[in-house]
């Protein structure tokens, strides 16, 4: 596996004649639609012999366009796909992500055209601040904390094995720890672009005006229950969060999808390429603070950072 | 332990004891593992007063069984980050679970137990008859009209009860369903002797055949109980009526559904091959999709149909369309090739879908590495022009000279051909 600047990563695989190239544009969640139906028009205008396969997929401000191509044909469609979606208006999506995954004689320089052909016209922008919204429907307040991803800042790994832990699986922390407090609350905490920047939502609901004080309380009881978890737990969180990663790798276009949307979304690409070895590199103080980290959208909204 | 190499290099099988076939496929590579277990039962079984009850089993397999309730069973593959899915098809039914390789053993014990032993509980009974009728609804739903080529078209096309009975399920299984009858069909169908497990892994062969046998072993089955008859083997009818009209006037625009006798596929023969570049051709083209099978590229083995999806609102018959292809150039002809090649090797690419069709192929063929054959066929054929040009008037021919049954969704009302 190599990777060129963060934003083309090309991954070995046998399984599939075809190499499978995906593009991800990074847009906002309000424009992914307008994003998605001019892209597709771009696509329509280039070669259609070329690919045999194609998709676009891609949610919470991405769009992924991933087709599949002999390589011979690859690049000459990709100067097309290129030249048909520079009319992309700057302020409406990003460059896009290069993920390829198949058999590719030199990859490299394939994948360094890839990036003079599209070329960054995304800006480093300041971090994203933490904000709260809050309305009452039908005697239910929801409440709606949104903040910078924290993955790039506290280790992609650590973050996804903090969300893993709050989210994952049947034994979720989030909606334990929620129901324990008995008032018909329920938290999500979810992960997506805003103003084409990663950020973190913690969106909770709940009966009567008491939202601000659900999240007091997960502040206070989530770092300390994972400070609680013995490692066998934490073992068993990372082979959790192992079998998640691994499931990109059921097949070459789930992996080039998955790869770049890690890409794209600043979850760490390496995560999908090679899952074992980076939840192996989190330690116990890793995952501490990734979960503060997690949390500081809340604690700012609270006042209290 | 006897066990028998296939023809795939890393693909070893065997017969266990209670009579199911056991398959092992090794990628040294591979990040997961896969486990199936299909049996040779699937809606053409059904018998009359048993529709969708095939389907409606399959969802009781996912419910509580002897050892365990299905939240138990649930927690258990999500702690280990494990997927699962069951499909009820025409010709068979299959159970699978992905996770890692080291929680092989798990799956392969889980899924055994769920299959052999349900529980049939009868509130679990009335919830899964719920649940099979809102994905019924869910799947029919966003199709113009609410009609699509399965199940509509299919009713449509065959007379005989087995090919042309609606499978999926539907309010009237309150009134015909019970324990007995449901545990009655259970001990028919889902017996080791109509089954074929498949694993898939980064393990040796013998060792994931090992992990089969044992999980098997603990299998207490009745050996008293009589043999499913395959229902579908009675000759199957075609319906008189060739075209019906179905009007929606909320529709935006006119969908024809066409259907024709698809190639046969027990065989990898050159009029399914023909077929498969057919449908490709068709769905180059905007407005069109085609496919060859009602659920894709060989998932039976005989009297599927050849589908095409129309919804260009021109008034074109699918004949006119076959023999428009005659005169398509090299080009397009090689492009629709590889497109037809990589729909088939999306069934062996994918890791899980591999498993799932070495399953479908031992069960319906005997012969777990069809697909990959299929596969080396036409990776041959996507580089010899003449040869698909043949293929291709071949088909286009054979497939015009048939009759075909057509639904016709259209939004303004218009007197019935």
């Amino acid at each position: 596996m190599r990777s060129l600047a963060k934003r083309v990563l090309t991954i070995s695989d046998d399984r599939s004649s075809f190499p499978v190239l995906s593009l991800a544009w990074r847009t906002d969640p309000q424009h992914e639609q307008e994003t998605r139906r001019l892209l597709t028009q771009s696509f329509g205008h280039t070669d259609r012999l070329v690919p045999v396969w194609h998709q676009f997929s891609g949610d919470n401000g991405s769009v992924i366009l991933t087709v599949a191509a002999e390589q011979q044909q690859l690049e000459r469609w990709l100067r097309s796909m290129a030249h048909e979606s520079s009319r992309l208006d700057s302020t409406l999506a990003s460059g896009p992500t290069i993920a390829l995954v198949g058999t590719f004689a030199d990859a490299k320089n394939f994948l360094a055209t890839a990036t003079d052909l599209f070329p960054r016209n995304d800006s480093e922008t300041a971090v994203l601040p933490s904000r709260m919204q809050q309305n009452m429907v039908q005697g239910y307040q929801q409440t709606l904390i949104t903040g910078q991803d924290p993955s790039l800042k506290a280790g992609e790994a650590a973050c996804f094995l903090a969300l893993c832990l709050l989210s994952g699986g049947s034994s979720a922390m989030l909606p334990r720890t929620v129901s324990s407090l008995g008032n018909g609350a329920t938290v999500q905490i979810s992960r997506g672009l805003v103003q084409r920047r990663a950020a973190i939502t913690w969106q909770g609901i709940c009966r009567g005006s008491g939202g601000l004080q659900v999240f007091e309380m997960l502040a206070q009881a989530l770092p300390a229950q994972l400070k609680a978890m013995n490692d066998a737990e934490v073992q068993q969180l990372k082979h959790f969060a192992l079998a998640n990663l691994s499931r990109a790798w059921r097949s070459p276009i789930e992996l080039a999808q998955t790869a770049n949307q890690y890409q794209i979304m600043d979850w760490g690409q390496s995560l999908i390429s090679s899952p074992q070895s980076e939840l192996d590199r989190v330690t116990r103080e890793d995952l501490d603070h990734a979960m503060d980290q997690l949390l500081r959208p809340v604690l700012e909204v609270l006042g209290r950072s | 332990m006897n066990s028998t190499p296939l023809e795939a290099a890393q693909m070893r099988s065997m017969t266990l004891d209670q009579g199911a076939r056991a398959i092992a496929i090794q990628n040294p590579s591979a990040r997961n593992s896969t486990f199936v277990l299909a049996i040779s039962s699937g809606m053409r079984h059904e018998l009359p007063g048993e529709e969708g009850m095939l389907h409606l089993l399959e969802h009781l397999i996912y419910q509580d069984s002897a050892a365990i309730t299905s939240s138990d069973r649930e927690a258990e593959l999500n702690s280990v980050g494990g997927v699962l899915g069951g499909h009820t098809h025409m010709d068979y039914t299959e159970f699978y679970e992905t996770a890692l390789p080291s929680d092989l053993s798990g799956m392969v014990a889980r899924v055994i137990e769920q299959v052999f032993h349900p529980a049939f509980k009868p509130e679990q009974i009335n919830e899964q008859i719920h649940a099979v009728c809102t994905e019924r609804s869910q799947r029919l739903a966003p199709a113009p009209g609410e009609v699509l080529p399965f199940p509509h078209l299919t009713c449509q096309y065959w007379e005989d009860h087995a090919h042309g009975h609606d499978g999926t399920g539907d309010k009237s299984l309150f009134s015909r369903v019970s324990v007995e009858r449901l545990q009655d069909l259970h001990a028919k169908h889902y017996r080791p002797e109509h089954a074929v497990l498949v694993t898939f892994g980064p393990q040796e062969p013998s060792e994931m055949l090992e992990i089969l046998a044992e999980e098997m072993g603990s299998v207490s089955i009745a050996k008293s109980m009589p043999k499913a008859t395959a229902s579908h083997h009675m000759e199957a009818r075609q319906n008189s009526a060739k075209n019906q009209i179905v009007h929606d006037p909320g529709l935006p625009g006119r969908r024809l559904l066409a259907a024709t006798s698809a190639a046969d596929a027990r065989t990898i023969n050159e009029a399914f091959l023909g077929d498969l570049i057919v449908a490709s051709l068709l769905s180059m083209q905007t407005g069109l999709d085609s496919s060859v099978g009602i659920f894709g590229p060989a998932d039976l083995t005989e009297n599927d149909l050849f589908i095409l999806v129309d919804d260009t609102g021109l008034d074109l018959e699918p004949i006119l369309r076959l023999r428009a292809l005659a005169s398509v150039d090299d080009t397009i002809l090689q492009s629709a090739a590889k497109r037809a090649l990589f729909t088939v090797e999306k069934s062996v690419h994918d890791d899980e879908r591999l498993a799932r069709t070495t399953a479908r192929d031992m069960l319906l063929r005997g012969s777990p590495s069809f697909a990959h054959e299929l596969v080396s066929r036409l990776r041959l054929l996507s580089e010899q022009t003449t040869r698909l040009r043949k293929l291709l008037l071949g088909s286009t021919q054979r497939l015009a000279t048939q009759p075909w049954h057509t639904l016709d969704v259209t939004p303004t009302l218009q007197e019935d051909a």
